[in-house]
């Protein structure tokens, strides 16, 4: 029986952070340096929180796929890092940041936490200009902001399209500060592979050497999973190739509880798919959206003479064009958030007004803007973007509109964290894209870098003190236990297997199997047949995988093969548990649309009434179903309202 | 497009490594150079040969995990961008392309085209 407790601190709403912090306990220095501290992950979240729990004087080991933490997917970040600075003067503030935040997530994340990541968000701004980080500037000097979408203040910080990799390489410098410093021990190209519980509580990880196969055993006082979002459960994602939901898995098969599993961001605006040859599909950035206005023709016969090439994008006058998100959404125009501008493609595309050969894309047009300011101003905004789409497309955006289409991009739902980022085992915490807890069932633009470096920066380090300040009797962890040994069995037992199948079919053909099974059913619309559906073809799927999967090579050699299985293996079983919670979740908010609720103009139709709450999953072992744990949302700062973009 | 690749095998950092050639069968000039050699390992595994090893992760041209020396020239015939930008419309019907890793010392191969890079977080 798991108890569910979000250690909310009493008070109001504004000085609960400030007020906890002054009662929660801290380590003197001198027991810091006896304590160690696992992170797995380098991201934003994770290299992050290293930097600074290794600043603190913590010992800390920090691991990543990659050969070098700064090449962590968070790197891919375009568009920008929200904070309530109101350097605009748009009547900007925390408050705002934290409405917008609660509302743009459809009233389904915990207020409490949401209000300190707009708090502290304004640190993080300081914080990592004094890095160095090259943040854009106005001409005398001041930072410049933009608008993302879900918000009518201008409050998105940016450095081009290119500011995830500028972040990242701010908290990499301080990261490796500290690894030159010795309290932080880096290993690159180094999986986890399982958790180790001692006594209910967290104390290591079990690893594989990359490049030797080798499997390590790693103790620690507490173990911090940053490792980033699942989206690539639909193979087809916006997401690093690496990116994988694995630790959490681990995690939730060792006792962690999983949260809202089902809720995906679906991000409007992504280049189209190509081919069934494609490996991944690229986001262009929301900031687009400033400046670029999405259409599709109003006539089918243009439709038609678009997908024939016997008419451009540019040959359409004016009056025949459906700008269908400033027509549907006059307030906010082409800055609704992500899930509604996502459905409203789908639905013209879904109605025959796609612009490519597929049917599946819709134009996102710079014509005004480059009429209205000038290509150089453009180019100085969007550069990198649009030479990224001209790579890949082949056609130039500033002669003729991008074609994009909503693709898989982030994901809401992870492992379920109280107030001091903890999961429900002790010792054990999630940060970054890996925990739930602050875009409840969508997450408005530019807030992940945001929420990431809020974790690790100012959040963590606070909180995982107060836990540590309980161990510090603890001793070093012995890893020669039999919580260790059984894991490293385990581990070793699952990667035999794998390579003892040799069956037909290479790991990515099941891969995209999977990820077929997951868009046309729990993708952007959702119905009960098709969930139930789903649910049947992941079981019958994962089956055909450990009967059939072709694992070539060896354990004890760099094998790309065996890393893709490992992580496809926990994907067929997290897929489901997608499937279930959105079967569940007879409603629909944010990104998770199930067709039988929507408002008669097609909107999402919540139930406050009876899905008020955070869906809580507790592991019952292999094939069993999870048991359904609620954590109610009580709103007392805000007033819980159908979110409405039109006026 | 049809094209036949000189490919570097290595099977590791010790064992000494050799040219295979393989030959890949209709193309489409919109993949991406990368996306080609997974559908080389996905035919190399299918005859139950070993997949070409190389390292990626983003795919958007921002990681700097993706490496190859193809041609001759690191990242390929394109300008301003890294292999995993790198389009098969570069490249023509019936071309035999040459796909090296990092030819450098402070690199040494780790397996087929992955190299071990870590000098650079040394000096970093
Ligand atoms: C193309 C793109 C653009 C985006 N743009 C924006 C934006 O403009 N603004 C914004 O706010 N958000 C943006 N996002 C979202 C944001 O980038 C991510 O949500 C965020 O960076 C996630 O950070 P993270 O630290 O949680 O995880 P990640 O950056 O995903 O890092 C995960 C880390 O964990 C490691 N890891 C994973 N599994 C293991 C394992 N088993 N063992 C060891 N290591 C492991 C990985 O190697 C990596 O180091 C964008 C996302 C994408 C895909
Ligand atoms: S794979 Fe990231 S730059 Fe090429």
């Amino acid at each position: 029986m798991l108890k569910i407790e979000s250690k909310v601190p009493q008070g109001p709403i504004a000085d609960k952070w400030t007020k906890y912090k002054g009662d929660i306990k801290i380590v003197s220095p001198a027991n810091k340096r006896k304590l160690d501290i696992i992170i797995i992950g380098t991201g934003l979240g994770g290299a992050s929180a290293a930097s600074t729990l290794g600043e603190l004087g913590y010992n800390v080991k920090v691991f990543c796929i990659s050969d070098s933490p700064r090449r962590a997917h968070s790197i891919a970040a375009q568009g920008g890092i929200n904070a309530a600075k109101n350097y605009q003067n748009d009547n900007d503030s925390v408050f705002r940041l934290f409405y917008d935040t609660i509302k743009g997530g459809d009233y389904r994340a915990r207020e409490a936490n949401v209000y300190r990541l707009a708090e502290v968000s304004n640190l993080i701004i300081d914080h990592c200009v004094a890095q160095g980080v090259p943040f854009a500037r106005e001409y005398g000097g001041t930072l410049d902001n933009r608008s993302f979408g879900g918000a009518q203040v201008s409050r998105t910080f940016y450095a081009r399209g290119q500011t995830g990799q500028q972040l990242l390489l701010g908290a990499y410098a301080s990261l490796n500060r500290q690894i030159a410093k010795g309290s932080v021990k880096s290993y690159p190209r180094h999986e986890v592979l399982d958790v180790v519980i001692v006594d209910g509580k967290a104390r290591g990880v079990i690893t594989r050497n990359l490049v030797t196969g080798e499997i390590e055993r790693h103790g620690a006082h507490a173990v911090v999973i940053a490792s980033g979002g699942y989206g690539n459960v639909f193979f087809l994602s916006t997401n690093a190739m690496n990116s994988n939901g694995s630790s959490a898995w681990q995690a939730y098969k060792r006792g962690a509880a999983f949260a809202n599993p089902c809720f995906t961001q679906i991000h409007p605006t992504c280049i189209p798919v190509h081919g069934t040859q494609q490996s991944k599909l690229t986001l262009m950035s929301e900031s687009l959206r400033n400046d670029g206005r999405i259409w599709v023709p109003k006539k089918l016969e243009d439709v038609e003479a678009l997908r024939t090439k016997k008419k451009k994008a540019s040959d359409i006058p004016e009056e025949d064009r459906d700008y269908y998100l400033e027509r549907r959404y006059p307030a906010f125009g082409n800055l609704v958030p992500r899930d509604v501008a996502s459905r409203a493609a789908k639905e013209r595309c879904d109605a025959g007004y796609g612009v490519n050969e597929t049917g599946l894309a819709v134009f996102l047009d710079f014509k005004t803007a480059i009429d209205r300011l000038g290509e150089d101003v453009i180019k100085a905004r969007y550069g990198n973007l649009f030479q990224m789409y001209e790579k890949i497309t082949d056609t130039n955006p500033y002669k003729e509109p991008m074609m994009i289409y909503p693709a898989v991009h982030y994901t809401m739902g992870g492992l379920w964290v109280d107030y001091n980022l903890m999961t429900t085992v002790p010792g054990l915490y999630a940060i970054g894209e890996a925990n739930f807890s602050d875009h409840g069932a969508n997450r408005l633009g530019a807030s992940a870098l945001m929420q990431g470096l809020a974790d690790g920066y100012f959040v963590l380090p606070y909180t995982i003190g107060d836990y540590l300040s309980h161990d510090i009797q603890t001793p070093k962890i012995d890893t020669t236990s039999k919580e260790f040994e059984e894991a490293e069995k385990a581990v070793k037992d699952k990667i035999a297997k794998l390579l003892s199948i040799k069956g037909s079919q290479p790991v990515d053909v099941i891969h995209k199997k999977l990820g077929n099974i997951m868009w046309d059913n729990v993708g952007m619309a959702r119905t009960k047949e098709s969930l139930t559906k789903a649910i049947e073809e992941i079981k019958a799927l994962r089956e055909e995988f450990w009967k059939d999967v072709k694992v070539t090579g060896a354990n004890d050699e760099f094998n790309q093969e065996l890393e893709k299985a490992i992580r496809l293996a926990d994907f067929l079983e997290l897929g489901e548990l997608m499937a279930i919670d959105a079967l569940n979740r007879n409603e629909s908010c944010g990104g998770h649309f199930r067709e039988e609720y929507q408002t008669p103009e097609g909107e999402a139709l919540r139930d406050d009434e009876n899905y008020a709450y955070v869906a809580i999953w507790e592991y019952k072992g292999e094939n069993q179903q999870p048991e359904l744990y609620k954590e109610d949302l009580k709103f007392e700062a805000i007033k819980v309202a159908q979110r409405n973009y039109k006026d | 497009m049809n094209l036949k690749l000189k490919i570097w095998r290595q099977p590791n950092a010790k064992a000494k490594g050799k040219f295979e050639v393989y030959h890949v069968e209709n193309i489409s000039p919109d993949t991406s150079f990368l996306e080609m050699l997974d559908i080389l390992n996905i035919n190399l595994i299918n005859e139950g040969k070993e997949p070409v090893a190389f390292d990626h992760d983003c795919r958007e041209g921002i990681c700097g995990m993706c490496s190859l020396h193809i041609n001759g020239h690191a990242h390929g015939p394109d300008t301003e961008i890294t292999t995993c930008q790198l389009h098969m419309r570069k490249f023509k019907d019936g071309d035999t392309i040459v796909i090296e890793p990092w030819r450098s010392a402070a690199f040494p191969v780790i397996k087929d085209l992955v190299v071990d890079r870590t000098a650079f977080d040394k000096i970093l």
